[in-house]
């Protein structure tokens, strides 16, 4: 309940953060810290990471110097590095509180069939098809001595007529381990 | 065999591409700091994502390899994960929301590219300039300058800046979708005779 709480919280501070008016502000950005300190306390974790602490350094020092100084800017981009907080912090929470496999079954409802198995596939494929790419390159590139745009082109085609051939033996496995036969009926 | 494992296996296989061409060229792109990485990245995933729906021409398919690429964009190194994961879908929706409207013809191909490519400026201006930092102008004029600078012409001439960096990524993802639409046919002759 908690979680669901705070994915729906994360989702409405994501959407009305970039909509809040600098006069508004500060109250804004002090409710959403105590809201979001009391739904997920991990989530401040990232303000000790180095990026943050940097784009923050940047929005508060060099960014108003670059906009010609004074109070004005000062204040414009503690604005900015404030707008910045609230949105990784409300980003951080949204992700914590997604769970894989509830995500999974949301998108095949939504109509992405194996989703998961896709997934999985691909992460093993991956490997593969940049080795694939890699040894297609350097052979071309000893066939044809030098870098041009139609070797460019020749390795483009050649590395996918490779993938296609290894799509179709992937077709031809899935079909082995039954993926397609749940709308073959009931005389399947 | 019937279409289901097949269309299964051409998702997975155009879904890893588009996910590898993501982390390689993306990384080395974001590394050389050069203008418009983010239009080029998106022509060349547009040209790879069209092909592959040649091969698997159902409903829905492009949408399902962009979610294979945004999974495989986790794997990858840099900073922030979540901003290029929103680019991959909105990219993966314009293309499948295209081909929807237009079918798979070479017309809705040029204007599936284009739209694609022409998207990338208003995610630039959308994601830092309204939902990260709400300094719309400041991104504003930073896309104002680099586009003065790169054309040579006049701040003030903002209007047509905008109309020419329009027409240039619209034509560099026209010719992605006519390169992906007579690719994808030439590969599908020649590996499966």
């Amino acid at each position: 309940m908690r979680r669901k709480s705070a994915l729906l919280l994360a989702v409405l501070s994501l959407f009305s953060v970039p909509f809040v008016g600098q006069r508004f502000f500060a109250a804004y950005f002090f409710v959403s810290l105590c809201i979001a300190f009391c739904v997920e306390r991990k989530a401040f974790r990232f303000l000790l990471k180095r990026p943050y602490i940097l784009a923050l350094a940047f929005f508060l020092i060099p960014l108003p110097l670059l906009l010609g100084g004074g109070r004005k800017n000062f204040l414009m981009g503690l604005h900015m590095a404030g707008k910045m907080t609230l949105f990784l912090l409300w980003l951080g929470i949204l992700l914590d509180s997604i769970r894989l496999p509830e995500l999974m079954a949301f998108f095949e409802k939504a109509g992405a069939k194996d989703l998961g198995v896709k997934v999985t596939v691909a992460l093993n494929l991956l490997p593969l098809f940049a080795e694939s790419a890699r040894t297609t390159w350097e052979a071309l590139k000893l066939k044809k001595g030098k870098t041009t745009p139609s070797l460019f082109f020749h390795f483009v085609r050649t590395f996918l007529i490779n993938s296609v051939r290894t799509a179709e033996n992937l077709a031809r496995a899935a079909y082995l381990r039954g993926v397609g036969y749940d709308d073959l009926g009931s005389d399947r | 065999m019937r279409n289901e494992p097949r269309n299964f296996a051409y998702i997975v296989v155009f879904g890893t591409i588009w996910g590898l061409v993501e982390i390689g060229l993306g990384s080395l792109l974001h590394a050389l700091n050069i203008p418009l990485k983010g239009s080029i990245l998106t022509a060349l995933t547009a040209g790879v994502a069209l092909t592959g729906r040649i091969f698997a021409p159902q409903r829905g398919s492009l949408l399902q390899m962009g979610l294979i690429a945004a999974f495989l964009k986790i794997f990858s190194f840099g900073g922030s994960i979540a901003l290029p994961l929103l680019g991959i879908m909105e990219e993966a929706l314009i293309l499948e929301g295209t081909l929807i409207v237009g079918g798979i013809t070479l017309p809705a191909y040029i204007a599936a590219g284009g739209l694609a490519v022409l998207w990338t400026p208003v995610h630039f201006l959308f994601v830092n300039g309204i939902l990260i930092t709400g300094k719309f102008h400041l991104y504003y004029d930073l896309l104002l300058r680099m586009l003065s600078g790169i054309t040579g012409l006049g701040r003030e001439r903002a209007a047509l800046l905008f109309l020419l960096l329009a027409l240039f990524l619209f034509l560099v993802g026209a010719l992605a979708g006519v390169l992906a639409w007579y690719l994808g046919r030439d590969v599908k002759r020649s590996a499966l005779p």
